[in-house]
Parts: C-alpha cells; structure tokens; sequence
C-alpha cells in the first residue's frame, strides 16, 4: 500500500523558522533573565523547539522510506503517451 | 554576575555558543536550500537537534540558578523593597541580616522560602509560578504602598526552613533558656521563630508598627 507524500522541502524550511523562533527565546532568556522571558524560554521556547526537531525527523525518515520505495513521491511523473497503432494497409 | 545586561558565566556562554552555531547553520540551509542529500541532514540533524538542545539544556541550567537570585525576584516591582531591605547594610531585620551570612548571599530569598524535602524544589518551582501568575494578574498595576499592606505568604513560614541551618539539637542552641523551653513548639510549628516576640519579622516594614514586637 502506498501513501500520499509530504512537501519535504516546505517541512524542512518550516523546521527551520521554527528552531529561529525558539533559539531566539532561548537566547532573550539568556540575556534578560526575568521571570516573563525564563518561562517563554522554558514553555513556548522548548515547545517549538521539539516541533521543530519533530519535523525534521518526519522528514527524513520520509526521505528514507520514499527512497525504499515505500511511499510514491509528491508528482508522479506523467503518463506515457500512447503508442501508435498501425494500421493494415489492406484493410481500407 | 546576575544583574548585569550580558551575564558571561560559562553556562550563558555555552548556551550562547549553542545558539549561534544553530542559528548559522539553519540561516545557512534557508538561504542556500542544498538538496537533502547525506551530508544535508547531518548538519541540520546539528543545527535543529543537538546545538538547539544543547542551548536549551544550559539555558534551563542558567535560568534557573537566576531564578534563585534576588535580583530576580526583585524583578516585580512589589517585591522591590524587600530587595532593598535585604540590601541595606545598616538593617537588623532577619531578612537583611541573613543576606549579608555568605551562605545565603545573593540567593538569600531562595534560601529561605525555598521548601525544604525531597521534592522542595519541585514545590518551590510551582509555587513560584503561581506568584508570577498572580502578579501579572492582580498586582502588576498596585501601588507600593498598597501591596505592603495586602501581599502575605500563602501559609505561615515554616520553621523547617530555619531549622535546614539551625538544626535545633546542638547545645549552642538549646542552652538559650527560650529555646529551651518553647523546643517542642519551635519543632512542630506552633510557635515561629520568625514572629514578634521572638527573633523578629523578616520583613518588619510589611508589618503596621515596623514589626515592633
């Protein structure tokens, strides 16, 4: 049984922006250690991380199994055009 | 050194190096967007996976050794005269005095109300989100004036957290005809060592009278 792809190269770029997100967190709560950034660093921040890393698993274990075979690609290559037939020239 | 804008202690430094090099590398692969081939993954497996646990990881380490500092819990404006009480060297307060003992030091609010037990920490924490919680809920916008007379501790100050220094058994401590006498109530609670006719209040400008007993 095969299953319907995921856009690897939107998750991928998704997993990014995420892990931007959350360092910065990280990083504000390093800098500015009051209570409002340490809690958005330790809640939101470890949050999206994980969301973050998470993605970038599914992908490549995607791209592993895609690579086996298991799951079809996102666009399928086109149809092959169909072959011409030949016709008997003694039939009219 | 906690208080200054860029804290360099090693943990900060670590996290900050964790951070950078995450950054770079995903910024890097954004801009870039190099096929997902063997050698993609293993420098985003680093740039999305172990630099950013490694940051978050000291980062939590940092944060929380801040969060026992006073400077952090005189971070609420309501909490600020406590800070400076416990920092001003001519007071005899309980609060002022242990802050000036080197043990207690800068972390003399945590040393004192942090729960004592195998899972005071734990306690500790969740009560101090509450605190945060209730301040940004009920008293970000009260005046000084008003929040020493209406801020109070949830429960009464436990001897057990005297008695984690003071343990109460050496003779030092029990020759004191009122330690002697009043022992078994000092152990069980009824009777605090923080209140007025004993050792005085740890806070004695949050009292009607300045805490005079």
């Amino acid at each position: 049984m095969t299953k319907r792809g995921i856009n690897t190269s939107r998750a991928l770029v998704a997993a990014c922006v995420l892990a931007l997100v959350a360092l910065a967190l990280i990083v504000w709560a390093v800098l500015v250690p009051r209570p409002v950034p340490v809690m958005l660093a330790m809640t939101a921040g470890q949050l999206l991380g994980t969301l973050s890393l998470a993605s970038f698993l599914v992908v490549v274990v995607y791209d592993m199994r895609r690579g086996r075979g298991h799951i079809i690609p996102n666009d399928p290559p086109p149809p092959l055009p169909p072959e011409p037939v030949e016709r008997d020239p003694k039939v009219s | 050194m906690l208080g200054a804008p860029f804290p360099v202690d090693a943990l900060t430094s670590i996290a900050l190096f964790c951070a950078a090099g995450a950054a770079l590398i995903v910024v890097t692969y954004l801009v870039r967007r190099p096929p997902l081939v063997h050698a993609t993954k293993v420098w985003l497996l680093m740039g999305l996976g172990v630099l950013p646990i490694g940051a978050a990881m000291t980062g939590n380490v940092a944060g929380y050794e801040h969060m026992k500092m006073r400077h952090f819990c005189g971070s609420c404006h309501v909490m600020g005269p406590y800070e400076s009480e416990c920092e001003n060297l001519e007071s005899h307060s309980l609060a002022s005095r242990h802050a000036r003992n080197k043990l207690f030091g800068n972390e003399n609010c945590y040393a004192c109300h942090s729960d004592y037990g195998m899972f005071g920490t734990v306690t500790t924490k969740m009560g101090g989100m509450g605190h945060v919680w209730r301040y940004y809920t009920e008293y970000r916008d009260v005046p000084l004036e008003e929040s020493a007379k209406t801020i109070h501790l949830r429960a009464p100050f436990p001897n057990d957290n005297c008695m984690q220094c003071h343990s109460t058994e050496l003779d030092v401590w029990n020759n004191v005809p009122d330690h002697k006498s009043s022992l078994a109530d000092v152990r069980a609670g009824r009777l605090s060592c923080a209140s007025g006719g004993c050792h005085g209040f740890a806070h004695p400008f949050t009292k009607p009278d300045g805490g005079a007993p």
